[in-house]
């Protein structure tokens, strides 16, 4: 391994390094916005912003990017919010994160970035559920399709930002990964 | 659809047309839901507490005559209102208060949950209401 191309892949993993921590960072901080809005009408429905940080981590740098973003933000849940927030938010940005990568990667574009947004928000929803559902049983069902009205306007506020959002960090990066 | 993959560009669009179709999709699974959970309409209604899954308190809320509250002691303590057909959490020492933001549980199918605590709320149909039942 000759110095040059070892540099070359530091050089990489470093812009990888920086580029997830300032997502990561982007989605504790979105996180705790969110808590800072007027509640929404139903009980436990969020607007998703940080999934803003994930779907871009996703965007520029694969799955792997959108774990680790996720981890990060269910690892900010657990501090400020206790471990049953941390737990829920794990489950549901994990799920999110993995069927909005598999949506990025195979459709071929058949979806815009609102229907990208839609199935991520109702992945999360979904995830979270099914964490709470393990935690409490049955009594959850009655939020289910609360839920998935909300993903369907909370999805495609996501999608519209990131459409506009996306292209312009996609031009700030000088090569892909 | 299939001319779908003709005009297919490598450039990601805002909106698509299969956008609409997963939100419609949403919408109809959501809606499929509400009617599921609310067509269930017996005569009774039963109150059910329970704390890590387990039933801890059962109130049968057709024979409430009058109005009371329980506390319900967890990690964090919760205030149950009573009354006759209606249930309600009116506080909660959890941080988030989703339980709380539930508000009044007057028919069968709805639920407070306050997972900080693992306590959930709901009401369920009538015991020994079983002539109502067809087929």
């Amino acid at each position: 391994m000759n110095k040059s191309f070892s540099s070359k892949k530091n050089h990489r993993f470093v812009s990888r390094l920086a580029k997830l921590s300032v997502l990561s960072a982007l989605s504790a901080v979105l996180s705790m916005l969110e808590g800072m809005l007027p509640e929404l009408p139903v009980p436990g429905a969020r607007f998703g912003l940080a999934n803003l940080a994930v779907m871009t981590a996703i965007d520029i740098d694969g799955l792997a990017g959108g774990i680790c973003v996720s981890v990060v933000k269910a690892g900010f849940g657990l501090i400020t919010r206790g471990p049953t927030a941390g737990f829920m938010s794990l489950c549901g940005s994990l799920l999110s994160t993995f069927v909005m990568w598999l949506v990025y990667k195979y459709d071929n574009n058949i979806f815009g970035y609102v229907g990208v947004g839609v199935l991520g928000a109702a992945a999360h929803n979904a995830g979270q559920l099914c964490a709470a559902f393990v935690l409490m049983g049955s009594a959850v069902w009655y939020y289910v399709p609360f839920l998935l009205l909300v993903s369907t306007v909370s999805g495609s506020l996501t999608g519209v930002i990131n459409s506009i959002l996306l292209p312009a960090v996609r031009g700030t990066q000088h090569h892909s990964s | 659809m299939g001319n779908f993959d003709c005009v297919r560009t490598n450039q990601r669009k805002r909106f698509r047309v299969a956008d609409v179709f997963i939100i419609a999709f949403l919408i109809a699974l959501s809606a499929m839901f509400l009617v599921v959970q609310f067509s269930d309409n017996g005569s009774g209604m039963t109150m059910v507490v329970r704390k890590d899954s387990e039933e801890i308190m059962k109130v049968n809320l057709s024979q409430v005559n009058e109005p009371y509250e329980v506390c319900i002691d967890s990690e964090y303590n919760i205030i149950l209102s009573i009354d006759r057909n209606r249930a309600e959490v009116i506080s909660s020492e959890c941080p988030d208060k989703v339980c709380v933001s539930a508000g009044v549980l007057d028919r069968v199918g709805m639920s407070a949950v306050c997972l900080p605590a693992k306590i959930s709320v709901e009401i369920i149909g009538g015991e020994n209401q079983l002539d109502g039942v067809v087929g």
